[in-house]
Parts: structure tokens; C-alpha cells; sequence
């Protein structure tokens, strides 16, 4: 893939044996499968998480206490090939309300051989989290620290891709 | 570099170390403030303080009589790392429910 990622983005990418409209299915509407169950937003346990297949589409999760907690907002929805989302959940998933405060994530999904697709996923825009934010990408500016780390965890990660 | 690397996730796969994480991500803030929105005691607010120190996410400094602590902007490296684990395993989860799945 060609597309210009900035250096403070995470970006992951899996390449699965399946055709492409499949695997933007399973990543879409089938959570339940594969999302890291740990990881949510509510008190009580985590039960269905539900993405509105349009753009403005809400995405949010539903716990065992019958609550409902927001996720982010679909920003771009383009089946099977690209779906962004707004990631609102605070760092290492706190809830909040506000949907401004929201970094990005872009999933693509392109056709790699008959019945092979590889998902792309770009994190970015960790910036709009917050003030917080700003000042410690301003303190990392200049020390061109990304890289290094990133080739670290390519390399930890080189089994997925 | 892995070292540090590896550290610094050790350090955050404690939920309570997360949350003083998370808070610091906000702004600056003293034991106190910290323990008073966490449901720990100030000592084992200083412990974890202490671990997220060695890891080299935090750093504190001596404001009159209180101490002060602050992410270091490498934290936010760590942070990304941090994100860059949590997606490498949810696709690996996602490769194998899209491959297990039956039908079209």
C-alpha cells in the first residue's frame, strides 16, 4: 500500500485467507468473534458491540447491566473496501461523552489473490484526545522516535502480517 | 530500546498504573490528586508512581513542598506501543474468526 501515514500513527495490517467481502463482514458485524473481550467501557460485562452501517452511524457497546456506552461515530462507510471510524473511548478505554475528542481509525481492506485479503488499520489523530496531547507531541517533535519503535514492533508483530 | 519498550508495557498492563496513565495524559498531577480519583491508597498510588518512574513513562519534580509528576513525552511513545499491541492482537483474533467462519 502506497498511503501517506504520519509518524506518530499506529498502524497494523493482517493479511487472513478470505475473500474480501467476508472479511469486511466479520470486522463489521461480527465483534462478538474477535473483539478483545476485556476491553470496553462499562462496569459489567461486555455483551454486543453494534457499528450502524452508514456514515453518522453510531458505534457503541452494550454491557451485561443493560447500558449502552459510545465508541466513536462511522466517519467513512464504503463496503467491502474501507470503513473510518471515530475512536471517542479515552486512552486505555475510559468513557467520553464528548465526540470531539476523538482520534481515527481507518481500516482498509484490499484483495491480495483470489480468496486472500489483507486489513489494513491505521490509529491516528491521537492528537485530539486532548491538550495532553498536544504538548507531548510537541515534547517528541524533534527526537524522531518513532521509527525505531515501530521497526521494533513490526518485528514483534511479524507473525500477523 | 526493547528493553525499555518492554518495561514500559509491563508497566501499563496494570490497570490501576493505566488509570495514573491515563490521568497524567491529562495534565500534571501530585499523589494526592491522583489517589483521590483512584479507588487506592496514597502509598500504593506512590508504588505504582514508582514503576511507571523505572519504566520511564513519568517523571516527577518538587513544586514548594509537594512532588509533582508528569508523563515524560516518551511516554507517549510507550502509548502508542501500547496501541500498536492492542490492535496487533485484536487482528490476530479477527484473522481467526474471519478464516473459522463457515458459509460465503
Amino acid at each position: 500500500m502506497t498511503q501517506q501515514t504520519r509518524s506518530a500513527d499506529v498502524r497494523v495490517a493482517v493479511t487472513v485467507d478470505v475473500p474480501i467481502e467476508r472479511a469486511f463482514r466479520v470486522f463489521t458485524e461480527r465483534w462478538d468473534a474477535w473483539w478483545p473481550r476485556s476491553h470496553h467501557l462499562g462496569a459489567a460485562e461486555l455483551v454486543a458491540v453494534v457499528l450502524e452501517p452508514r456514515v453518522g452511524g453510531r458505534w457503541y457497546e452494550r454491557t451485561a447491566d443493560g447500558k449502552e456506552c459510545d465508541w466513536g461515530r462511522v466517519l467513512a462507510w464504503d463496503p467491502p473496501r474501507h470503513v473510518a471510524l471515530s475512536w471517542m473511548m479515552g486512552i486505555g478505554f475510559v468513557p467520553n461523552t464528548d465526540p470531539e475528542l476523538a482520534s481515527r481509525l481507518d481500516i482498509m481492506f484490499a484483495e491480495d489473490g483470489p480468496g486472500r485479503t489483507t486489513v489494513t488499520l491505521v490509529h491516528s489523530e491521537f492528537e485530539r484526545h486532548g491538550p495532553g496531547w498536544e504538548s507531548m507531541r510537541d515534547g517528541v517533535a524533534g527526537q524522531g522516535g518513532w521509527p525505531s519503535i515501530l521497526d521494533a514492533y513490526a518485528r514483534a508483530v511479524g507473525a500477523t502480517h | 530500546m526493547e528493553t525499555y519498550v518492554d518495561r514500559a508495557l509491563d508497566a501499563l498492563g496494570d490497570p490501576t498504573r493505566r488509570a495514573i496513565f491515563e490521568r497524567l495524559a491529562r495534565g500534571p498531577a501530585a499523589v494526592g490528586q491522583l489517589a483521590s480519583g483512584l479507588p487506592v491508597s496514597r502509598p500504593a498510588v506512590s508504588q505504582h508512581l514508582k514503576v511507571l518512574k523505572d519504566a520511564g513513562l513519568v517523571a516527577d519534580r518538587a513544586v514548594g513542598t509537594r512532588r509533582i509528576y508528569q508523563l515524560r513525552p516518551e511516554g507517549v511513545e510507550a502509548l502508542q506501543a501500547y496501541f500498536h499491541q492492542f490492535w496487533s492482537h485484536a487482528l490476530t483474533q479477527f484473522k481467526r474468526a474471519a478464516e473459522g467462519e463457515e458459509g460465503p
